[in-house]
């Protein structure tokens, strides 16, 4: 993590879509240990969910008429109420209303939905299982095993996020907001553009070359990447965005998983690694879709990444990145390299036992948990190797989430080594103080 | 557990195994089960049933009526696999929803009902929550037990206002 050392707290979106949900940072303020995290910790990702803020096209989330008002009184809160504990918080517009990516004309439960693009949505071989079904006992079973893993229709990307899109008109009400007009509804200290773009977001590619039959149209074979205009056209947005508010803020990009993923109509993985056999394009293609529409980044821009690969497992794949992003990233550099800041990380307990061993007791499970954090935060704090460039370090749930159990505390906020593990870690540095901009000479 | 898997005594649903148990068919089933901290107690699979059809009740969510018994069923496997701490989390919760609303002989649209007033309970902003509105949010996050590890960490269950 170079010689600065910042951590960062995610705790998901549900405090804003489920206000007074375990993971709403006014319940977690007041808790006993809270204190002692806080300490050691002066960054938190919140995530302003769109479907949530503004479920109803007519109304702006801010209008009182609006389904989601409470909800935005709730985050504004929250985001206040951070601010006072002394916290920097990154902000991110996350998912689309079903009714700003047309995708609302198709019930969840329709075949219209089933049927709507399960090649970029769910894996040839949980589909296959639905076909080879059809017609025998097994058949409403499989069915329903598709239509439940599909992505959601809220990451279907609408058609544009240019600067006169629905989406710019939300991220702009989010600028203004909590930046513009704060401190009145909270002050965020960085604006990150999307989430995973490369995981969670559908269509990754284009159609397949090969339209004949459902195995062809999951083919990858002749389809190229598209995902990565989406978000290059989402980076040109915000800054036009911040440049028309006239503001320096960070801005971070493009928040990539770093899931090692054999189908790339699903994931895209973002660089090849010694790790994997996959082929991985998304960062080389979205820089040269950067440089096509002429995108410099700058000062206000840095480079966001997730790396639960290299946390859990040890692993390096953040320098593969660093490879790829070379001296092409126009953003801020530290340590010779690119500056890097990881809005999510953690340690699984279902990686622990694949490193560790599956026959493990669950309190052994937790006290290696708790081993791997301090593990991944101490190897990322130097400025060679893989700490290169790394400037913040990111937690993913306090309270472990039922679906992906890397939380420092279990589900319902008690104890665990990986609290104390994390709170035993203390910062150094501090945002600005010690990141001298290293910008690459004028091309 | 002799002669009857797991799988398929949860197949079966709630209710049949609380008849066998009523009518003695199977004491040593029965005590097997109680000591098997990885199995569902009938009560609490039967909470989790309510809790799921709820949801499924509310046409505007991920679940479908007629994936409910199957996801129950993923449910009930999803907590055989959990650690302790999280097994601790799914029982206090299901307890709680049948304690404070007798969650498990709801009907799927009452459940939905209790779900979404508990969801709205007091204000969402201010100092203090109503902690009806944790525990709505608590059973949804639960829920999602159902799915298993979700890589791409996507939202889970949510309900659309009434």
């Amino acid at each position: 993590m170079s010689t600065v050392l910042q951590k960062c707290l995610d705790i998901t979106p549900n405090g804003v879509i489920r206000p007074w949900s375990l993971q709403d940072y006014r319940l977690i303020r007041v808790q006993p240990w809270w204190p002692e995290l806080r300490a050691t910790t002066s960054w938190l990702r919140l995530w302003a969910d769109w479907p949530t803020l503004q479920p109803q096209r007519e109304y702006a989330p801010d209008d009182p008429r609006s389904g989601g008002y409470g909800n935005l009184l709730a985050f504004d809160e929250q985001i206040k109420l951070a601010v006072a504990d002394g916290l920097n918080v990154i902000l991110l517009p996350y998912r689309y209303p079903l009714w700003a990516n047309g995708t609302d004309k198709l019930s969840f439960n329709s075949d219209a939905n089933l049927f709507y693009l399960p090649q970029d949505r769910v894996s040839f071989a949980t589909f296959q299982r639905y076909l080879n079904a059809i017609g025998t006992p097994r058949e409403a079973a499989e069915k329903e095993r598709v239509r439940g893993a599909e992505k959601s229709r809220e990451y279907n990307t609408p058609a544009s996020h240019g600067e006169d899109s629905l989406w710019a008109g939300y991220v702009d009400f989010l600028w203004q907001r909590y930046v513009v007009q704060a401190p009145e509804h909270g002050e965020v200290a960085a604006f990150e553009v999307v989430n995973e773009p490369n995981g969670q977001l559908w269509p990754q590619r284009g159609p397949s070359g090969d339209q004949s039959s459902w195995a062809g149209r999951f083919s990858p074979v002749g389809s190229d990447l598209v995902i990565h205009k989406v978000v290059a056209e989402m980076m040109a947005t915000l800054d036009a965005i911040a440049d028309h508010h006239g503001q320096t803020m960070l801005c971070l990009a493009p928040s990539t998983s770093d899931a090692d993923s054999a189908q790339p109509r699903i994931t895209s993985n973002i660089t090849p690694t010694s790790y994997s056999a996959n082929p991985g394009t998304f960062v080389d293609e979205l820089l040269d879709e950067l440089d096509r529409i002429g995108f410099r980044g700058g000062p206000r821009w840095a480079w966001s990444f997730h790396n639960y690969n290299d946390y859990e497992l040890n692993q390096h794949r953040v320098e593969f990145l660093q490879d790829h992003i070379g001296k092409r990233w126009g953003g801020r550099r530290l340590n010779g390299v690119a500056e890097l800041w990881c809005t999510e990380g953690g340690c699984r307990l279902t990686r622990v036992r694949q490193r560790f061993g599956q026959n493990l007791s669950d309190e052994q499970v937790l006290n290696q948990q708790a081993e791997v954090i301090k593990e991944a935060l101490h190897r990322h704090h130097w400025p060679g190797g893989e700490g290169a460039g790394v400037t913040m370090l990111t937690q993913y749930t306090l309270a472990a989430d039922p679906r992906f159990d890397a939380g420092l505390l279990d589900p319902g906020y008690a104890h665990r080594p990986a609290f104390d593990a994390w709170c035993g870690v203390r910062e150094r540095g501090a945002q600005g103080e010690n990141d001298p901009v290293e910008m690459p000479a004028p091309q | 557990m002799s002669g009857v898997t797991r799988r398929q005594l949860l197949l079966r649903g709630g209710g049949v195994t609380i008849v066998l148990f009523a009518a003695g068919a199977g004491p040593v089933l029965a005590q097997e089960l109680a000591a098997d901290p990885a199995t569902l107690t009938a009560a609490r699979r039967a909470t989790a049933l309510s809790l799921l059809a709820g949801i499924a009740a509310d046409p505007g969510s991920d679940l479908t009526p007629g994936a409910v018994e199957l996801v129950a069923v993923d449910f009930a496997d999803g907590y055989a696999a959990a650690p302790a701490d999280m097994r601790a989390f799914a029982d206090a919760t299901l307890d709680r929803l049948d304690s404070e609303a007798g969650f498990a002989a709801l009907s799927p649209d009452d459940s939905l009902a209790v779900l979404r007033t508990w969801s709205v309970a007091g204000r969402p902003d201010g100092t203090t929550g109503d902690p009806r509105r944790t525990l709505a949010a608590s059973a949804l996050t639960l829920a999602g037990l159902a799915a298993g590890e979700d890589e791409l960490r996507q939202v889970g269950y949510t309900l659309q206002p009434a």
